[in-house]
């Protein structure tokens, strides 16, 4: 079909270089030569998709294996799902423009909830039943994984499997087993394919567990119902990321995409323990890559690439034990290749803004921090661990170092918030202006509050607690823009009704995927995008199946609650995350085990790990207890 | 030193836009390590200059790029090694050294030839008589869209320098190309109401000299 998509669909759509599949560094495997065939799958547009590291990674690490490969698609952009739908084309595959049901495997990233009715949509454009139990021995099996997957039972009908945890050595894990059975002639009987994957460490096939529901509508139980599957499925860990799989011969898009630059990732996992962030729970612990093996990656990706930045990546890579001299010594060795080095996430002190000025040597527009609250109580609850002077600290050096616009990322609702602690936050940017008016005299400092609603997600300390209803939400919003007007200052917010379907998601059990179809039926697609939300689409999906957001999104659970994730394991333990909720309420900070104070969260026994740091424990942490 | 460098944008490449070339290109060139002179002032960018523009979804067989080194190399080699980072639907056709006062691309291209293959049969002595028809004409107004997103009405006649079944039934065309006018391929197709789809391949640019036209390569030697 090759000839039907240039031909037919290219001329007719807007940015049809997201189509080509003929970027640089694409791969292009011969389909015969290699019988196990994968399409990767990212549910939204080119330029979002292309600028996620976790499909650059499985992308090589699958393609550099014999026998198998992996082609990409994204979510059409609205015209070419048009012209698709009208004539009668499915969705196919960058690189070879295949049809998606021509794979063996089609995998999606499960990377935000708001993502899940695109998905239904792409399996739909591909001709796919959107139930697992519908599709018979032709269809491919659908695969999910990345983030989502800490609580996939919503969309767990849709998908006959999911991988947990780190994919580089698990993917090709499962392609080979295809690959195998494609050769023995089971290819066709699906439950002895899911039988067999079910034996592979990391991945859970959601069709080999009941689940059954009291009276009050919470989870009894979610039990294997066939023999020899585990009771519990446990996430996978690279120990080791030195020794891990790592592309030095990324794609380089022809498109401008979001991230559009060399991404090293120069550790996995985050410490700091924060209780509203499930990225750093299911992530532990941290594996630090070395500082050699990172130079090494470095060199080879501005070879291959020929990008202009290099983006020192992690889920807060100011904490990365060598990143001083990994940053500086990069800055200094390319800088006369014209290629520069950017620091995406700043802690929020001096040191990080001190980094970001002896590197950066163009001065982005904006430097931003996340304080996350406004007052040094709620920020003791979340265990943010940075204080008021470390915010006031890390401004004054930004405005002393050139930069005059600063951005402050919030969150509304978090538990036990009050006005007080939204009247913190205008407070704190009035501070933080008022000091870049005295730092740099004669310049229009601004200052820039942006808030998010909380979503309480699971496998965090706040996986118990209610969100706030969206009215309230959208209340304190007011709130808050009434204090945050007059010069220099700039609010910005996002709609409490996407978080509140997030929220519903992020917790929610099998029969919300009655709803999440009931949407997508209604037109939901591409809901990322603030264009295309529709939030009435939601409210008719959840009449329709009866199902009661409220009791998802606004319910108080109880500690003694069984989890619609319950059967999943991240390695941290629920006992740990029970303490931290109670140590919230009581405003009591945790220490950040990067310390060498190992606050039993359970990763390292429960998955045979350890922390990997390649500078020795570092005690930059509060003083909290252990 | 200033070079010229011609290549051809083919199969999927041809739906690469203009931003998007020019990003490719710098990249391209980074990879290949061509010490490329950079601009002076606020935000320095790579001196690269290219030929007119070219409509998405059209292929080309002469694409032009003017590049500034800021050390000298031996053509041949920046041939094999810009070769050797481009995809397949690119290729280095020539690479050539050219005066540092030469003109730009720009400035001297003035026609584009282009030829159409069908994708479906055609009648080629039915499409034969409308090509006679048009040329007989001392007008052809088609519509296209204005400034302001309303359709004019354009004479097309006078930018249609030849048109010829060469090889029958492909449509070979010589068109006006240059910043006081440019005359699509798809005007023509639409001024010889001729619906049968075709794929268009750009086959030349060239500089009038009296009855001569002179393709770029030919202009400084
Ligand atoms: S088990 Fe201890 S050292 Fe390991 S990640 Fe958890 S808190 Fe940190």
């Amino acid at each position: 079909m090759s000839h039907l998509v240039t031909d037919e669909l290219l001329k007719q759509v807007s940015k049809p270089a997201r189509y080509l599949g003929t970027e640089w560094n694409a791969v292009h495997k011969d389909w015969d030569e290699n019988p196990a065939h994968m399409v990767f799958i990212y549910p939204d547009l080119y330029e979002v998709g292309m600028s996620h590291l976790g499909l650059a990674i499985l992308y090589g690490a699958v393609n550099e294996q014999p026998g198998m490969l992996l082609e990409r698609a994204f979510a059409p952009a609205p015209d070419m799902e048009d012209l698709l739908r009208e004539k009668g084309i499915p969705l196919f595959s960058l690189e070879s423009h295949r049809p998606l049901t021509d794979f063996d495997v089609v995998g999606f990233t499960l990377q935000y909830e708001m993502s899940y009715t695109t998905i239904l949509n792409i399996l739909d454009l591909a001709g796919l039943p959107l139930l697992a139990a519908e599709r018979g021995p032709g269809h491919p099996l659908v695969v999910g994984g990345g983030p989502g997957v800490a609580n996939p039972e919503p969309v767990a009908p849709f998908f006959d499997c999911f991988l947990l945890g780190d994919g580089e050595e698990a993917l090709p894990e499962l392609l080979a087993l295809m690959g195998r059975l494609k050769k023995e002639g089971w290819a066709h009987d699906r439950r002895e394919v899911l039988a067999r994957i079910a034996a592979l460490p990391g991945f859970y096939v959601p069709s080999f567990y009941d689940v059954t529901y009291n009276t009050d509508g919470t989870v009894a139980a979610v039990v294997p119902n066939r023999d020899g599957i585990p009771a519990r499925v446990t996430k996978r860990v690279l120990p080791d990321l030195d020794a891990a799989y790592f592309p030095t011969r990324p794609i380089v898009p022809f498109l401008e995409v979001i991230h559009d630059r060399i991404m090293l990732e120069v550790m996995r996992g985050c410490t700091h323990g924060c209780r509203f962030c499930q990225a750093g729970a299911i992530y532990r612990p941290v594996r630090e890559r070395d500082l050699a093996v990172l130079l090494g990656q470095a060199e080879e990706l501005v070879r291959h690439t020929g990008h202009e930045e290099i983006s020192l990546t992690s889920l807060s890579t100011a904490d990365y034990s060598r990143v001083e001299e990994l940053a500086r010594t990069l800055a200094a060795a390319y800088e006369d290749r014209g290629v520069s080095v950017s620091l995406p996430s700043l802690r929020v002190d001096a040191f990080s803004v001190r980094l970001a000025e002896a590197v950066q040597r163009v001065r982005k527009s904006s430097l931003t921090f996340a304080p996350e609250a406004g007052s040094q109580r709620l920020r003791d609850v979340i265990n943010k661990g940075v204080t008021e002077d470390d915010i006031l600290t890390a401004t004054a050096e930004a405005f002393q170092a050139g930069w005059q616009a600063i951005k402050l990322y919030f969150m509304l609702g978090l538990p036990t918030e009050g006005e007080e602690d939204l009247l913190g936050i205008a407070g704190l940017a009035r501070r933080i202006l008022h000091q870049g008016r005295e730092l740099a005299p004669g310049k229009k400092p601004t200052v820039t509050v942006s808030v998010s609603s909380f979503v309480p997600k699971a496998w965090t300390a706040f996986q118990w607690e209610p969100q706030d209803v969206v009215k309230v939400l959208q209340e304190k919003q007011q709130l808050l823009r009434s204090h945050l007007k007059g010069p220099g200052l700039r609010f910005s917010w996002h709609d409490a009704r996407v978080s509140f379907i997030e929220a519903v998601l992020a917790r929610g059990d099998r029969r919300l995927a009655a709803a999440i179809m009931a949407a997508w039926r209604r037109g939901a697609r591409l809901e990322g995008w603030s264009e295309y939300f529709r939030y009435d689409c939601w409210e008719e999906a959840f009449e329709e199946t009866g199902l009661d957001p409220a009791f998802y999104a606004h319910r108080q659970r109880q500690e003694g609650e069984v989890f619609p994730w319950d059967h999943l394991d991240f390695g941290v333990v629920k006992g740990f995350l029970l303490r931290e909720r109670h140590r919230a309420r009581a405003g009591e900070l945790t220490a950040d085990c990067r310390s060498g104070r190992c606050t039993g969260c359970g990763v390292c026994p429960d998955l045979g790990v350890d922390l990997r740091l390649k500078g020795g424990p570092v005690d930059r942490a509060p003083a909290g207890e252990v | 030193m200033r070079l010229r460098v011609k290549y051809s944008k083919t199969g999927r490449m041809a739906f690469l836009g203009h931003l998007e070339m020019l990003r490719f290109w710098q990249r391209a060139l980074r990879r290949a390590g061509l010490p490329v002179a950079m601009s002076h002032g606020f935000n320095p960018h790579p001196r690269l200059a290219f030929g007119p523009a070219l409509a998405l979804g059209i292929e080309s067989l002469a694409e032009y790029l003017d590049v500034e080194l800021a050390a000298d190399w031996e053509p041949d080699r920046v041939r094999e090694e810009l070769q050797a980072q481009l995809p397949p639907g690119l290729a280095i056709l020539l690479v050539q050294v050219i005066p540092a006062g030469a003109p730009a691309l720009t400035a001297v291209i003035d026609t584009a030839a282009y030829r159409v293959s069908w994708l479906a049969a055609v009648d080629s002595g039915l499409l034969q008589q409308r090509v006679g028809s048009l040329l007989a004409r001392t007008e052809v107004p088609v519509s296209r869209p204005g400034k302001d997103g309303r359709p004019r009405v354009k004479d097309i006649r006078p930018g249609v320098l030849e048109l010829a079944l060469d090889p029958p039934p492909d449509l070979a065309m010589l068109l006006q190309c240059s910043p006081a006018g440019s005359i699509r391929p798809e005007e023509v197709l639409q001024a010889l109401d001729w619906e049968v789809p075709g794929r268009i391949t750009r086959t030349g640019l060239f500089a009038r000299r009296g009855d001569e036209f002179l393709a770029p390569e030919e202009l400084n030697s």
